[in-house]
């Protein structure tokens, strides 16, 4: 028994190295480099908007925060009305970008799953 | 020699990653093919496999050969392949392959292309735990304990498979391509 499995195993090894295959597509590896240096650039780019954005709405708190506290008005317009005007430009854009960013992050963490 | 370049990959040198696809392209290959049967479906699960891989190198801790976690990679990418595509595995028997290949005459002798290219299609016509048990224990040498790192099966599973791989193997090469070991061996 232990005989005919040696024999087996050696018809079967000699018979496997012949099932070695090429890739036959001679650019494989340019491709993949080139994709992953896409990829490479695309969260190198992900990074920096979430940093800029952190920034910008620091930025855009403490600027509500202090024409929140002005008295006189400016080019005329009341600091009630500025503030108030400043306060929903602030807020739409910040939701705009955090949902536009929530959703191009997902999709590039997506795609670095499955590639 | 592989860590070297995963050092360098992981200190910002991702061109180092070229020797790595180099080095495991046409192994990586031919266990994709072991389970997806189609060369443009290996050719992109082996590319999402070095994407991943390399998005992934940091993950890679060493407590296995790199080629075992590159592997096991290819192979898990290939089983979700065609999971993805509920793709049919031609099963022996039933290919209009098998049905001209018979008619051959072997007989006569081959030379070593035209064995490498029955063995193939014989590996292509095998189901895909089969074929890529035999490439793992047979081709890649790797011991059973390797392979159930590499898989995930377990150790019965394996010597079962791999049972069942050799006689499937035998019969399409023997009955059906009318290949005897005599001519193989030549």
């Amino acid at each position: 028994m232990k005989e005919s499995e040696t024999k087996d195993d050696t018809f079967f090894r000699e018979i496997m190295s012949k099932s070695r295959l090429e890739l036959p597509f001679s650019d494989f590896e340019d491709n993949v480099m080139l994709q992953i240096e896409c990829q490479n650039a695309v969260s190198k780019e992900l990074k920096l908007s979430w940093i800029f954005f952190i920034l910008g709405s620091v930025f855009g708190i403490i600027l509500s925060i202090f024409i929140a506290q002005l008295r006189e008005p400016i080019f005329g317009i009341q600091p009630i009305n500025l503030t108030l005007f400043f306060a929903i430009i602030f807020a739409s854009t910040l939701f705009t970008q955090i949902d536009t960013l929530i959703k191009f992050s997902r999709r590039i963490n997506s795609k670095e799953e499955y590639q | 020699m592989d860590d070297v370049y995963i050092r360098k990959v992981l200190n910002g040198d991702t061109n180092a990653f070229r020797f790595i696809i180099i080095k495991y392209k046409d192994i990586g290959y031919s266990l994709a093919m072991s389970v997806v049967k189609d060369e443009f479906k290996a050719q992109e699960v082996l590319q999402t496999s070095f994407i991943l891989a390399f998005t992934k190198l940091a993950t890679f801790k060493g407590k296995s050969k790199f080629s075992t976690w590159l592997y096991r990679i290819v192979i898990n990418e290939a089983f979700k392949s065609i999971k993805k595509q509920k793709s049919e595995i031609i099963t022996f028997g039933e290919s209009p392959v098998f049905r001209t290949l018979e008619v051959d005459s072997f007989s006569s002798g081959m030379d070593a292309d035209e064995q490498r290219f029955y063995i193939n299609e014989a590996l292509k016509m095998l189901v895909a735990k089969e074929s890529l048990i035999l490439r793992l224990f047979y081709l890649e040498e790797n011991r059973i304990e390797e392979i159930a790192e590499i898989t995930g099966w377990t150790f019965s599973n394996i010597k079962v498979l791999l049972y069942r791989a050799r006689i499937n193997m035998k019969e399409l090469l023997i009955k059906c391509f009318n290949i005897d070991k005599q001519i193989l061996q030549k």
